[in-house]
């Protein structure tokens, strides 16, 4: 294992982190309100054969590069044109992410300090942090992690006085449509969204299994993300639904006598990391997809425009904080083309391609158009 | 105003520092997606600092989208 390569427990880490992001924000009501908890345990049972398309697309052909593959697999002319719709679906989630963390600070803590500043900021530590390489992200997420696991278990033992079980009840009293519909809502944010980890993988260590490493990884965030949900429901009630950012109120609540209060900044610190995270990992997959479509050797060359990119379209994203949680409405539409149509498809053309391709002579398979094989990417240092 | 003294000193340093090093390695075909990006960037931020009304891009899709979404 080379110095540079991705262990899995890093990147279980690191995608766990990424899952538990802007989740820990959303963590509120759904369609299926009382019932939001049993919602997102189908859409962690969905999610498993959306992993395991994602896992055989890395393993169409050697290498393990997302991109690269999707172009084999599609060939060039509809392989750009999917690599460039992933890209514009990162794009947009990740200018999506990094204005919800911005308005978070901006509406919880600093008020008086424009929105620009905060994200111009995350931006700045985003591009130095990813122009270090995937490595060094994954092996502090392996160190942040348990740091996350710690404080809403801290929470949720604080939170117990203030929990009553009848704000779970009834369960199951929701109508189908709104259970579907909170499944879906579950699915598209965060689990859905595995997707834009896929291209990480390629750091990925040869040694280690993909499917299992990611199964690991959902497993990670979805205790976290249950957790926190259950939390919140037990709390506030019916109530979850009025805040915007009810992980952060229901924590809030928590107080032990005159002296320890105010500990929502424990979530306030676990938004950050998670959420920076999360724009870090999708910092990187616009990069590796946009190096990846045009041909060009190394992500990190782009990795300050495309950061910037980002600082611009979340300014240009959304109006205001009212109309960035109207849009939340809509993600669960809007996502499934990305995150299970245009996957699934990409298998079933890079299947059908492969199993019916004849090698060539020389052992090349006849995707492959130039005379040698393409020299290794330089993942990392 | 206030918005251009936030987001150009960083603007300016993150260009100056990648395209120099682009120069520097010599890997020129990077420049084609570079320089279109930030020149991109900086007038899309202008733009915003200026006041003009651009619509919200979620705005956009929420209309063609609540076809689809009741």
């Amino acid at each position: 294992m080379q110095r540079t390569d991705v262990s899995a427990k890093q990147m279980e880490a690191t995608v766990a982190m990424f899952l538990i992001g802007s989740s820990l924000v959303k963590s509120g009501s759904s369609p299926a309100k009382q019932d939001t908890w049993i919602c997102i345990i189908i859409a962690v049972i969905l999610s498993i054969p959306l992993m395991w398309v994602h896992t055989r697309i890395l393993n169409l052909y050697p290498g393990r590069n997302y991109y690269q593959n999707i172009l084999r697999a599609m060939g060039r002319p509809a392989g750009t044109v999917v690599c460039l719709i992933f890209t514009l679906y990162t794009f947009h989630l990740g200018a999506l992410v990094m204005r919800i963390f911005s308005e978070f600070i901006h509406v919880a803590g600093m008020t008086s300090t424009p929105i620009v500043a905060i994200s111009t900021v995350i931006v700045a530590v985003l591009v130095y942090m990813l122009s270090n390489r995937l490595y060094v992200l994954a092996r502090i997420s392996k160190f942040m992690l348990p740091f996350l696991y710690i404080t809403v278990a801290i929470t949720i033992i604080l939170s117990y006085q203030n929990m009553e079980l009848s704000n779970l009840m009834p369960i199951l009293n929701s109508k189908p449509s709104d259970l579907f519909q909170g499944v879906l809502s579950a699915l598209a944010v965060p689990y859905g969204e595995i997707l834009v980890c896929a291209p990480m993988f390629g750091a990925l260590s040869r040694e280690e299994k993909i499917f299992p490493t990611m199964l690991k990884e959902v497993i990670l965030g979805f205790v976290i993300l249950i957790s926190a949900n259950l939390r919140n429901f037990l709390t506030l009630g019916y109530s979850v639904s009025v805040y915007q950012f009810p992980s952060f109120e229901s924590v809030s609540l928590v107080q032990l006598g005159d002296f320890f209060t105010r500990i929502e900044v424990l979530i306030g610190i676990n938004l950050l990391l998670a959420g920076f995270f999360k724009c870090c990992v999708l910092l990187f997959s616009a990069c590796d997809a946009l190096s990846e479509t045009l041909g060009l050797q190394d992500y990190e060359p782009l990795v300050s425009p495309c950061a910037l990119l980002f600082l611009t379209l979340s300014g240009l994203l959304v109006g205001n904080t009212l109309e960035m949680f109207r849009w939340m409405e809509y993600m669960s539409v809007y996502t499934l083309p990305f995150q299970v149509f245009l996957p699934v498809l990409v298998l079933i053309v890079g299947v059908v391609r492969k199993k019916f391709s004849k090698p060539q002579k020389h052992g090349k398979s006849p995707d492959v158009k130039n005379e040698e094989s393409p020299p290794p990417r330089p993942q990392e240092n | 105003m206030a918005y251009l003294m936030v987001f150009l000193p960083l603007f300016l340093v993150l260009a100056f520092l990648t395209l120099r090093r682009t120069y520097l390695q010599k890997e020129f075909c990077y420049y084609v997606l570079q320089i279109p990006i930030f020149a991109a960037v900086l007038i899309l931020n202008i733009l915003i600092a200026s006041g003009v009304q651009i619509p919200s891009i979620s705005s956009v899709l929420m209309k063609f989208l609540s076809n689809f979404v009741k």
